[in-house]
């Protein structure tokens, strides 16, 4: 129905909203290279959800968003490591199948909602308890 | 829904812009993103052409005003008309890398007209004509990028030197 | 080709597929009736759309008045000073004058001479009509001019005052009518309002057919050109229902209103429109309304039939969602979260319809009866509608949301989906300028005669105010409540409503978002229909709180 917001101009869109801080407080994410053009790389940062085992770390993960984004979702690997299972222990990757909303993405979900989403998958109650390597450890 | 009469019009009027050599073939509408419509050169020095999947995005080139740091280099950007066009203004950015105090280095522009200075009874093409023209005219005292602007205003033919350099190396390819 | 107008014009028989040939009329002139006006037996009616109706010649610097009628600059009646008014404040509205059509075609009789621009688009067309038919045409008149006495043309006029009808008549030295007819009304010989025009037609049928053939050529080339100077310069189509503001640029009306949601500037010329909503109420432009409907009266019925099909889309007047919460304030914000699931889903629905506007209406605590047979529902009968600024959902569904108030409504009528309300609604605007220039003029007036029962005491009565001095004593308690450092005027408060506005017309809803007082006492300021009545509930109000002990 509505018009159709090209790749660049939606991450533009979530760049600003990014600088601005207008996001959720407990993520944040921003280009990773402030002269990449095609702005396909970003750091984003998770704050371990409270009451579980993450509670006051901060993990920082790679967000990487091809040339089909936002019709395909981003890939994401985390740079700290953390143990959950949607994350491959060796590189860091998220499984995109684990996650709800990267295996049934939609086209007006962003970065945000992906990250929000890993942040209450550590919550989730099978999770919160699973034991953690050292904090500041990274994959 | 449809897309609004206006911009149907607005894309019929930039595709029938006269072009500099009478004898390129006018079948490039719809010819998306393939560069080679958007060398070819207009009268006005700018043009655009939609996205066949998406007619609300278009390809844009400007060619850098004659006696500018840009003469002689053919820019890209990127244009989307949003939902409450024309009631907002068109987003628009560089794609080829420019050295200019009101463009960032994602290329974000920083232009009145695109911002509270819009008005519905702009178009692309007169966005685009004020583009180039802040192309010819860099105002440094409303900078988007402070570094290059500072540049300009402490050394203002190094700050020039480097807008050529750039454009040979980015926009003359 | 600027003349055919491909997208609004219904799917033609065939034989018209050429517009341009079969208008043309070389071929078979039956055809093309009805894809035309009548214009070969009547051109005096094509002359009379550009004639002044003061000074029955064609239109010289054609000003818009607020009534929407139009008259030469030259025939602008003496302009007298204005009194008694204090707002709107702005260059050109200390004049006025009373108005040849008071009383008439709803004009109030006295407007202002800043809202009665140079009318742009009619001095265009006024140019077109000059070219194509002040001026003999090369080929046709230079092939045996017509015989010296000119062809006749008798016509009669109602005289005013004597009550009687006077027979006149004409020769035209000019081969076609049109053309001829137009001349001598620029000389000032054919008055706007002549009837029964009578043509003596030619006994030659050879000179006849040359005749009406060049009054078809003027007609179609004058037509084809004028099609290009019509366009909307915000929707780019043939101009509907053209409003003209006063700074004399005319669009269509519902794309003004769409404009005066985004901003009060003129698209064109970036001055303030000042028709503070009153869109749907205020007068369209009479003589370009009439020049469209003449000569292309087709386009518009189909561009209505296609507007109309538009508006079914997502009309919000027959189906607003309503949130039942907190009083709203046109230009203010309004702070949600949003936690109830019925909440929930009309939010997400309002947002992803891709427009994000809904209606905030307050509790009816006390159950009070509504008007229009609404009875006593759950919601007061007069909201806000909001448009969606910032939309924050939380993971857990629920959601923050930042709304500015867009304009009015009153409920209608209501119904229930999916656990809310939604409802068929009146927009609700402002009287137009010109009423609230007269209400001032009017109140000022009467109350500056002494009232004999009153004890001079202290307070002025609002009634007796100018709305400048209004504005002013409310702010002026704004200002010592701030040095006071009222808990009320906090800095915080003053970022989120912004600072104490300046535009009078804003200022009262600056206020009732930030007053302390009972959203009931703040209710009635919804409903009132000028700027200087929704100043007087602000100084009634801020008159109470100085009153009262802080």
């Amino acid at each position: 129905m509505s018009a159709k917001v090209p790749r660049n101009f939606r991450l533009l869109e979530e760049l600003e909203k990014g600088e601005k801080g207008l996001g959720a407080e407990a993520c944040s994410y921003g280009l990773a290279d402030g002269e990449d053009m095609m702005m396909s790389n970003w750091n984003g940062t998770i704050l371990g959800p409270p009451h579980s085992v993450h509670e006051n770390r901060i993990y920082s993960v790679n967000i990487h968003c091809g040339p089909d984004y936002p019709d395909n979702p981003p890939t994401i690997q985390f740079v700290s490591r953390v143990n959950i299972p949607c994350v491959d222990q060796r590189t860091g990757k998220v499984d995109p199948t684990k996650v709800p909303c990267l295996a049934q993405w939609k086209r007006d979900y962003t970065m945000e909602t992906v990250l929000i989403e890993l942040r209450r998958y550590m919550a989730l109650p099978q999770h919160k308890k699973i034991p953690q390597p050292p904090e500041g450890s990274t994959f | 829904m449809a897309l609004p009469k206006r911009i149907i019009k607005e894309t019929e009027r930039l595709m029938a812009e006269p072009y500099d050599y009478p004898h390129v073939p006018l079948t490039v509408f719809g010819a998306s993103s393939d560069s080679l419509s958007l060398c070819i050169s207009r009268v006005s020095g700018i043009n655009a052409v939609p996205h066949e999947d998406n007619l609300r995005y278009f390809d844009v080139s400007i060619h850098g005003p004659a006696q500018s740091p840009y003469e002689g280099g053919i820019f890209r950007l990127e244009l989307f008309l949003p939902d409450d066009y024309p009631m907002t203004p068109p987003k628009i950015r560089f794609l080829t890398k420019i050295y200019h105090p009101n463009i960032d280095r994602l290329g974000r522009i920083c232009l009145d007209v695109l911002k509270n200075n819009w008005s519905p009874a702009l178009q692309i093409r007169t966005i685009l004509l004020s583009i180039q023209a802040l192309l010819g005219a860099p105002n440094p005292d409303d900078p988007l990028a402070n570094d290059v602007a500072q540049r300009w205003k402490d050394d203002e033919p190094a700050a020039i030197q480097t807008a050529k350099e750039w454009t040979r190396t980015h926009a003359m390819t | 080709m600027e003349n055919v107008d491909a997208y609004s014009s219904p799917a033609p028989p065939s034989a018209e597929a050429d517009p341009v040939l079969t208008d043309s009329g070389s071929s078979d002139a039956s055809s093309s009736e009805e894809h035309m006006p009548h214009h070969f037996d009547v051109p005096h009616l094509v002359v009379r759309l550009v004639q002044c109706q003061h000074c029955s010649r064609p239109l010289h610097s054609p000003l818009r008045l607020p009534c929407g009628n139009t008259v030469c600059r030259s025939c602008l009646p003496p302009a007298r000073p204005r009194t008694g008014i204090t707002y709107p404040v702005a260059e050109g509205r200390e004049e006025g004058f009373t108005c040849y059509w008071e009383g008439t075609n709803n004009c109030v009789g006295e407007h202002c001479v800043g809202d009665c621009g140079v009318d742009v688009v009619l001095c265009n067309v006024l140019d077109l009509f000059q070219e194509e038919l002040a001026f003999p045409m090369p080929d046709a008149e230079a092939q045996g001019q017509p015989d010296s006495a000119g062809r006749l043309v008798r016509w009669k006029v109602d005289q005013t005052g004597a009550k009687s009808v006077e027979a006149q008549n004409a020769r035209l030295s000019q081969r076609g009518w049109i053309s001829g007819l137009y001349l001598l009304a620029w000389e000032g010989r054919f008055p706007c309002n002549a009837m029964e025009v009578v043509y003596e037609r030619s006994t030659e049928s050879a000179e006849e057919q040359a005749c009406q053939q060049h009054d078809r050529i003027r007609f179609q080339k004058l037509r084809d050109r004028l099609r290009a100077e019509l366009d909307c310069q915000v929707c780019y189509s043939l101009i509907l229902d053209p409003l003209t503001t006063p700074c004399g640029h005319t669009f269509c009306r519902k794309c003004v209103a769409r404009v005066l949601d985004h901003t009060d500037l003129c698209p064109i010329c970036r001055r303030k429109v000042g028709m503070p909503a009153t869109i749907q109420s205020e007068p369209l432009n009479r003589t370009i309304s009439k020049i469209i409907e003449y000569f292309f009266a087709d386009q518009v019925a189909s561009r209505r039939e296609a507007d109309a099909e538009d508006e079914l889309g997502g009309d919000h007047e027959t189906n607003l969602p309503l949130f039942v919460c907190t009083l709203s304030f046109p230009t203010m914000p309004t702070f949600l979260h949003i936690f109830e699931p019925r909440y929930r889903l009309m939010i997400r629905r309002v947002v992803d319809s891709g427009d994000g506007k809904f209606g905030m209406v307050m509790y009816n605590r006390r159950g009070r009866e509504q008007a229009d047979g609404l009875g006593s529902t759950a919601f007061m009968q007069y909201g806000t509608l909001l448009m969606v600024q910032r939309y924050e959902l939380l993971p857990d569904g629920r959601s923050l949301v930042i709304a500015t108030g867009v304009s009015r409504f009153k409920v209608l009528e209501a119904s229930e989906l999916d656990g809310y309300h939604v409802a068929r609604t009146e927009r609700v605007d402002d009287i137009s300028l010109a009423e609230e220039e007269r209400l001032e003029a009017m109140e000022t007036a009467a109350s500056a005669m002494p009232d004999p029962t009153q004890s001079a005491t202290a307070e002025h009565p609002l009634d007796s105010m100018s709305t400048q001095d209004l504005l002013d004593l409310s702010r002026d308690f704004i200002r010592r409540q701030r040095q006071t450092g009222a808990p009320w005027l906090h800095p915080r408060v003053m970022l989120a409503y912004g600072p104490v506005p300046i535009d009078a017309a804003r200022f009262p809803w600056w206020l009732a978002s930030i007053l302390p007082i009972a959203e009931e006492e703040k209710y009635p300021i919804l409903s009132a229909m000028s700027v200087r009545e929704r100043l007087k509930i602000s100084a009634r109000w801020t008159r109470e709180l100085e009153a009262r002990d802080w």
